[in-house]
């Protein structure tokens, strides 16, 4: 499958990869996207969320853009798809195909600038009618653990130094230690919250004078008590049935299937529940004339886990992380300390942390706030109806020539509901909800004339063709609050409306192009294709810009000298250039300075800037290039790759920051340049092929550099988070404070000083200047995201009707900003902490890397840093099958054709350099606190009639 | 034959489909308008100067604690003594009431009002630029304009008192650094100009403004004649020019009578107050939700913030408001069920908050209207200003003026000098409290921050004592601005 058309391996020119429905079938994955990692040298992919449908980012060669796109583009049967690819049921999925190099992606124009993902859906085959059912079941787990905390017995002395140290050590009137000591040790009750002792003895005694625990301390609660993990999070059960029904009659065929999946998180209300039918029938109705549509609806349900990696309290993970180990799931009774209140009903109370009318303290951390209770009593979901359409009319005539006329199309209809409970939280006291309607259609039409033609040794291939693309999105936001009766969450049963709008954009893309294939005696090919695009994102004089490439191959396995050469079945060089532009990412109106509406004073109208526009912002352009040896040795046994890439990114759309005195953020502008190379190595080979035992192992690795190489002369440099982009540096290479260590005197964090200040800095043994004051911090470059190499290893063993595959997937090198574990590493109050705070500094003479606890200093202790990033180096078991294929002689015996069962996971195994971390979170190697990916194991069976 | 008409099908197919004209590529926004037509008319250019106006109570940064100026007003407040944080859960503005976070140039705190006010000045300058080429009556465009320049004048006042040293009439020229005074729409960063040219420049403005202005308006969320004559007055007090601040401060409040004590207990959630000279009208579609004023400030809006760790007033402070004043019912020393209000499950520590209050019990909305001028304070400048320049009796006259009508048993000051100065300072700590004067205060007195013997709680505000002068006295330009405006530079770290 290849652009516009298909190509046989041997004579393609470009650089892809495919993933065909044998591999997919039996994988547990909700969302196709999760097929492409380990795919192929060059293409990597975030993890996935664990909430159940999400897809991973992916990335193909590198990182082509700064602030447009970096995302391939999806092309469903062969028609760019804008929709969801959550939506595609992966059992109706013939081949998943990725094109790598620009010259097979330039005549998609555009959006295919980082590549193209085709999507490719069944057919019915020649010669029978066939009928496959499919069931599996199976459940979802936590695939990472969570980072290692303390325990109770170490957070209350935690917390008695952190105050402790406070009054002992801060810059003005400083307390003697001994009083220090007495005042922590007497006010931990009021600093924990004076109801929450898991212990036996009372908080007057329970860390000592010396900062220890009480010896005679046992704990009243048992560790389930205080587990909030346990409370939110189950085995989700995972359901999935397929049948599909085909028939090919030799002039007509078709494919109609029917699936449904419920897809349950382990995290409690979120799941993914999925109905989807196709119907894929053509027709060749007379020797001039096909016909052909591929007709297909999903109705989807989701319950959407509210992880989105931030820090507001409905987020389980940021809760149930943050949380300190000694703060109950349910509501200690304060009469009888060690048991706990019910309900009416005799379930457990939740300490919702501001029970005060039934006589308990407050919580200090997260009062009046429970995850667990707001996840079950809040509601957000989704209801996504979607309708796909492909369809292709194509004449022949002049006998060389073709014309087809593609339409597609993919509408969106989805309604989301959020809800905030009148009882708990966000929503209390009196309940709100907001109301989301979106209607996105989009369509593209595509015209294309071709024309082949094979005189002697010759064959020329050639076609123009034009292709308009454009997106309508409506939406409808409401919300009110005030609910009327519970249960009902439509906002006519809620009294006060808090906000309506709606609104209407449209995106368009227009562009004509032309290709000319030849190839002489199947031995050299080339190729030459030219495309213009024209984009409503810019301004009239800048929309248009035209992009050329091309690409040759030489195949010598079928030149004479290399006959000889038994060995060799398959040796083809190949390489390619070609440009395409990139409009993704920014706005759909970049170019226009605008006023934003929705700023009304109370009654009265109101407008505010919004964008300063540019009529002179045109297309980014990607400029790529390739060259590959492609071979298959000893009877293909041995067959492999080698390939180098080269894509230059020029004219990078950058929303520069403006100085913030000029009163607005950022002007979107055409800054700079960049490039990605790298080398990719593929080898396949078969360890063992006899007739009932087949082993075979592929392999891939990927070395990429990725070096910004011009910035604007405005903004020589910019900062974006934990980055700076300049000239020299890449996309991902952290700029932070350098943190150097505590000192051992006084247990301060230390990082190395701009300036020596008398009263923040020191110059160490070294000669190092240093700093305890943040403000006086040097920032430098720290290394970067990009790993040194990432690839796959995959293998899959045959033995008789068993089948076992697997895919593990690795990076080596690279860095992770780890703001997850950093959030866990606070030298002050009320947070649960990560085990390696036990190596912080105690006594003058310690020495150690982890700052004193205190208070009053978690401003200088915890600041961003190069002390938060560790080695991102990481391997995945991706996925792990087991088949069995029933013999044939007992199948025949029920008329079955084929039937199997399986057993099949996906993350199996994740291992890093710190348990619990999320590597592949994001591309730009920065942890927060997201929904962790899941483990997914399930049990399947199929049969063909 | 059958060749031909396939063909001609084919091209007709073809001719339809091609016929896409350059017009299909021209598309237009619907949540947005053209930049150039906001000030095309004058009807156009009022709702550009109405969105300024609502760039007041956003969310900056994303960050619910830091919804625009009236979180600058809560915020200012805590960074002195007198608005102290209940209890030990506090999380919102702790860094704050500990000077951290301002002293920091990557946090909310640096970047928060140096984005905010410029936002607010960057939106006028496009509309002083602009305003004399729409369309409409010359009257509208005076109005319009001497709005555009009292925002732009108001911006930089709040901007130089945070980024720049305190004003000292005594060694004029004020040549320590302020802030950049941007004066028309541009993309380059400019240096910083000194607090004397800053000021200046707030001075012509504040007088264009009230060429321009009178003293009729729509809507009390306008800044009129009146406002402009507040402000000249603020500005005069932290200029020291006692005599104008006197001047301004009686003309500001010329139709605007003191609350009775009656009005009083309600007297803070509604713009039609009046005593009230200049607010922000919330509506219930233009929420900020958990980030707005009252969702940190009242005492009854069911926020995590008023439920765990709710206002209370410094006990040294409260215990010098008098029985029979009004004003000692706003706080509760002993708070209980039967005397005080609080959201469901909220806390009760002593001295609670009372004054801010809204309908309802428990609030279920924050929609509280936001008081950014009061006639009161007006009072308490004049006052201020006439004790400052020695007409003791003129001074205790306009402060009895205001204290009856709080404590119908106040009897006028007989005290002189420094004596009169202090009780017209504790007045108006007392008055104004929570509404964002007491940093700006303590700055341009050249007072300290004494917390100590206060109920302030050790462990949330660590901080006791800051003597004048300190380099804490000045918020930390932003690295962002820093990053992107060569031409600026640091504060004293």
């Amino acid at each position: 499958m290849t652009t516009f058309g298909t190509a046989k391996k041997a004579s393609f020119t470009g650089s892809s990869a495919s993933l065909g429905a044998e591999k997919l079938a039996q994988r547990p994955i909700t969302n196709i996207g999760q097929a492409l990692e380990g795919i192929s040298a060059g293409v990597t992919t975030t993890s996935t969320s664990g909430q159940p449908g999400s897809s991973p980012d992916v990335r193909i060669r590198g990182f082509g853009s700064i602030s447009s796109s970096n995302s391939p583009l999806y092309v469903v049967d062969g028609v760019p798809y804008s929709a969801s690819i959550a939506n595609l049921n992966n059992d109706d999925i013939q081949s998943i195909t990725v094109l790598k190099d620009a010259a097979s992606t330039a005549l998609y124009g555009a959006r295919a600038a980082n590549g193209v993902v085709m999507v490719t859906t069944k057919k019915g085959t020649k010669g029978k009618n066939s009928i496959n059912v499919k069931y599996t079941k199976g459940f979802n787990t936590r695939a990472l653990p969570e980072y290692d905390r303390v325990g109770p017995a170490d957070y209350y002395p935690l917390m008695w130094e952190a105050n402790r140290n406070n009054l002992a050590y801060r810059a003005t009137s400083p307390v003697a230690i001994a009083t220090a000591n007495a005042t922590a040790s007497a006010g931990l009750g009021a600093i924990v919250g004076t109801g929450y002792n898991v212990y036996n003895v009372p908080f007057a005694s329970l860390v000592g004078l010396d900062g220890k625990l009480n010896p005679s301390a046992s704990l009243i609660y048992n560790a389930d008590d205080l587990n909030w993990e346990k409370a939110i999070m189950h085995q989700g059960v995972r359901d999935e049935v397929n049948a599909n029904f085909s028939g090919n009659n030799g002039k007509s065929d078709y494919f109609l299937s029917v699936s449904y999946l419920n897809d349950k998180g382990y995290q409690i209300k979120s799941d993914y529940d999925r109905f989807t039918a196709r119907l894929n029938m053509n027709s060749q109705m007379t020797d001039w004339f096909k016909v052909g549509a591929n007709l297909n609806t999903t109705i989807t349900s989701s319950n959407q886990s509210t992880a989105d990696g931030g820090t507001s309290f409905v987020n389980p993970f940021f809760f149930t992380r943050g949380i300190a180990p000694i703060y109950p799931v349910y509501a200690y009774d304060p009469a009888s300390p060690g048991s706990f209140l019910k309900l009416e009903n005799g379930n457990l109370r939740y300490d919702y942390g501001n029970l005060s009318a039934l006589g308990l303290s407050n919580r200090p951390q997260y009062g009046g706030r429970h995850v667990v209770a707001e996840t079950l009593l809040n509601e957000n979901f989704f209801n996504r109806n979607l309708f796909g359409g492909r369809g292709f009319a194509e004449i022949t005539f002049l006998k060389d020539f073709k014309f087809t006329n593609n339409v597609g199309i993919d509408i969106t209809n989805a309604n989301t509901i959020v809800f905030g409970n009148p009882e708990i939280g966000d929503g209390a006291p009196a309940g709100r909800a907001s109301n989301t309607f979106e209607n996105i259609t989009n369509y593209n039409l595509s015209q294309l004339l071709t024309y082949n033609h094979t005189f002697g040794k010759h064959t020329v291939d050639a076609l123009v063709g034009h292709e308009n693309y454009n997106l309508v999105s409506n939406s409808l936001d409401g919300s009110r609050s005030q609910q009327i009766l519970d249960g009902n969450y439509e906002l006519i049963n809620f009294t006060t409306t808090t906000n309506l709008t709606s609104q209407k954009d449209l995106r368009r893309v227009e562009g004509f192009f032309s290709r000319l294939n030849y190839d002489y005696d199947s031995k050299y090919f080339v190729s030459f294709s030219a495309r213009r695009d024209g984009s409503s994102k810019f301004y009239q004089d800048k929309r248009w810009g035209t992009f050329y490439s091309g690409s040759a191959a030489w195949r010598l396995d079928q030149e004479d000298f290399m006959k000889e050469l038994t060995f060799i079945d398959n040796m083809k060089l190949r390489a390619s250039y070609g440009q395409t532009g990139n409009d993704g990412g920014i706005s759909n109106y970049a170019w226009q300075p605008l006023y934003a509406l929705g700023w009304n004073n109370a009654t009265e109208p109101g407008i505010l800037q919004s964008s300063l526009g540019s009529k002179t912002l045109e297309w980014e352009t990607n400029t790529a290039m390739d060259v590959a040896l492609e071979f298959g040795l000893f009877k293909n046994r041995l067959t492999g790759t080698f390939e180098y890439f080269d894509r230059q990114s020029t004219n990078l759309i950058f929303a520069v920051p403006l100085p913030l005195s000029v009163g607005i953020g950022t002007e979107t502008r055409n800054i700079g340049s960049m490039y990605n190379r790298g080398v990719e190595i593929q080898l396949g080979y078969d360890v063992i092929r006899k007739k009932d035992f087949n082993w075979h192992i592929d392999l891939n690795a990927t070395k990429l550099k990725n070096e910004i190489t011009k910035m604007p002369q405005e903004s020589k440099e910019i900062i974006d988070g934990t980055k700076k982009l300049k000239e020299g540096s890449s996309l991902y290479d952290y700029w932070l404070r350098e943190y150097m260590g505590v000192n051992s005197e006084t247990g301060v964090a230390e990082y190395r000083a701009v300036s020596y200040v008398a009263s923040n800095s020191r110059i160490t043994a070294n000669g190092d200047t240093v700093t305890n004051n943040i403000a006086n911090a040097k920032y430098r470059y720290h290394g970067t995201s990009i790993p040194d190499l990432t690839g796959s290893v995959s293998t899959s063993l045959r033995y008789k009707g068993f089948t076992l595959s697997a895919l593990m997937v690795y990076q080596l090198g690279g860095k992770i900003y780890d703001a997850a574990y950093a959030g866990l590493m606070g030298a002050g109050y009320h947070n649960a902490k990560h085990v390696d705070i036990l190596k912080r500094w105690v006594n003058p003479g310690d020495v150690t890397d982890v700052p004193r606890m205190d208070a009053g200093r978690t401003a200088d202790f915890d600041a961003a840093s190069s002390r938060w990033l560790i080695d991102g180096s990481f391997m995945n078991i991706r996925s792990v099958t087991l088949a069995y294929q029933l013999p044939r002689s007992v199948l025949s015996r029920f008329k079955i054709d084929n039937a199997q069962v399986y057993v099949s996971g996906e993350n199996f195994l994740m291992l890093s350099r710190r348990s619990g971390m999320n590597v592949q979170q994001n591309f730009g190697g920065t942890t927060s606190n997201v929904y962790s990916p899941a483990k997914s194991l399930v049990l399947g069976l199929s049969f063909s009639l | 034959m059958k060749n031909k008409i396939i063909a001609s099908i084919a091209l007709l197919l073809g001719l339809t489909t091609f016929s896409c004209e350059n017009v299909y590529l021209d598309t237009n926004p619907t949540a947005s308008i053209d930049a150039n037509a906001a000030y095309s008319t004058t009807k156009n250019a009022a709702a550009a100067i109405n969105g300024i106006y609502r760039s007041f109570i956003v969310r900056y940064l994303s960050s619910q604690g830091h919804s625009g100026h009236p979180a600058m007003m809560i915020i200012l407040d805590h960074m002195g003594e007198d608005l102290v944080i209940g209890t030990t859960a506090a999380s919102w503005h702790v860094g704050e009431t500990r000077w951290t976070a301002h002293r920091s140039d990557v946090n909310t705190m640096a970047q928060f009002p140096y984005e905010m006010y410029y936002r607010i000045i960057g939106n006028a300058n496009i509309g002083i630029a602009n305003i004399d080429k729409s369309v409409g009556p010359q009257a509208d465009k005076n109005t319009l304009k001497g709005e555009a320049l009292a925002l732009r004048a108001f911006g930089y006042f709040n901007l130089v008192q945070l980024y720049g040293k305190r004003y000292d009439a005594t060694k004029k020229p004020n040549s320590q650094l302020g802030v950049p005074l941007v004066l028309e729409p541009t993309t380059t960063g400019l240096p910083r100009n000194t607090v004397e040219e800053v000021y200046a420049q707030i001075n012509k403005d504040l007088s264009d403004a009230a060429a321009l202005l009178s003293v009729n308006r729509v809507n009390k969320s306008h800044i009129n004649l009146n406002v402009v004559k507040g402000l000249q007055a603020r500005v005069a007090l932290v200029q020291q020019d006692w005599a104008n601040a006197a001047k301004y401060a009686a003309e500001a409040r010329s139709g605007y009578a003191p609350m009775t004590a009656a009005m009083y207990v309600d007297g803070f959630q509604d713009i039609t107050n009046s005593e009230w000279m200049w607010g922000f009208d919330h509506l219930e579609d233009q929420t900020e939700y958990f980030g707005g004023y009252h969702s940190y400030i009242s005492c009854n809006y069911n926020s995590t913030v008023i439920r765990t760790y709710p206002k209370v007033i410094n006990n040294l402070l409260y215990k010098q408001i008098a029985a029979t004043d009004v004003r000692s019912k706003m706080w509760v020393e002993t708070p209980t069920t039967a005397n005080s209000i609080v959201p469901p499950g909220g806390v009760r520590p002593k001295f609670l908050n009372q004054k801010f209050r809204l309908p309802g019990t428990p609030s279920t909305s924050a929609m509280g209207d936001v008081p950014y001028m009061r006639a009161a304070e007006m009072y308490l400048i004049e006052a201020e200003a006439k004790a400052r320049l020695n007409d003791a009796a003129g001074a205790a006259k306009v402060l009895k003026d205001l204290v009856v009508t709080r404590d119908p048993n106040y009897v006028q000051s007989v005290k002189t000098g420094t004596d009169l100065i202090d009780e017209i300072l504790v007045q108006r700590r007392i008055e104004l409290w929570g509404e964002g004067h007491r940093f700006f205060d303590l700055k341009r007195t050249n007072a300290a921050l004494n917390r100590n013997g206060t109920n302030a709680i050790a462990s949330v505000a660590l901080l006791f004592d800051v003597a004048p002068g300190d380099v804490r006295w000045e918020f930390l330009i932003p690295r962002r601005e820093i990053d992107a405006n060569p031409a600026i530079v640091q504060n004293p770290l």
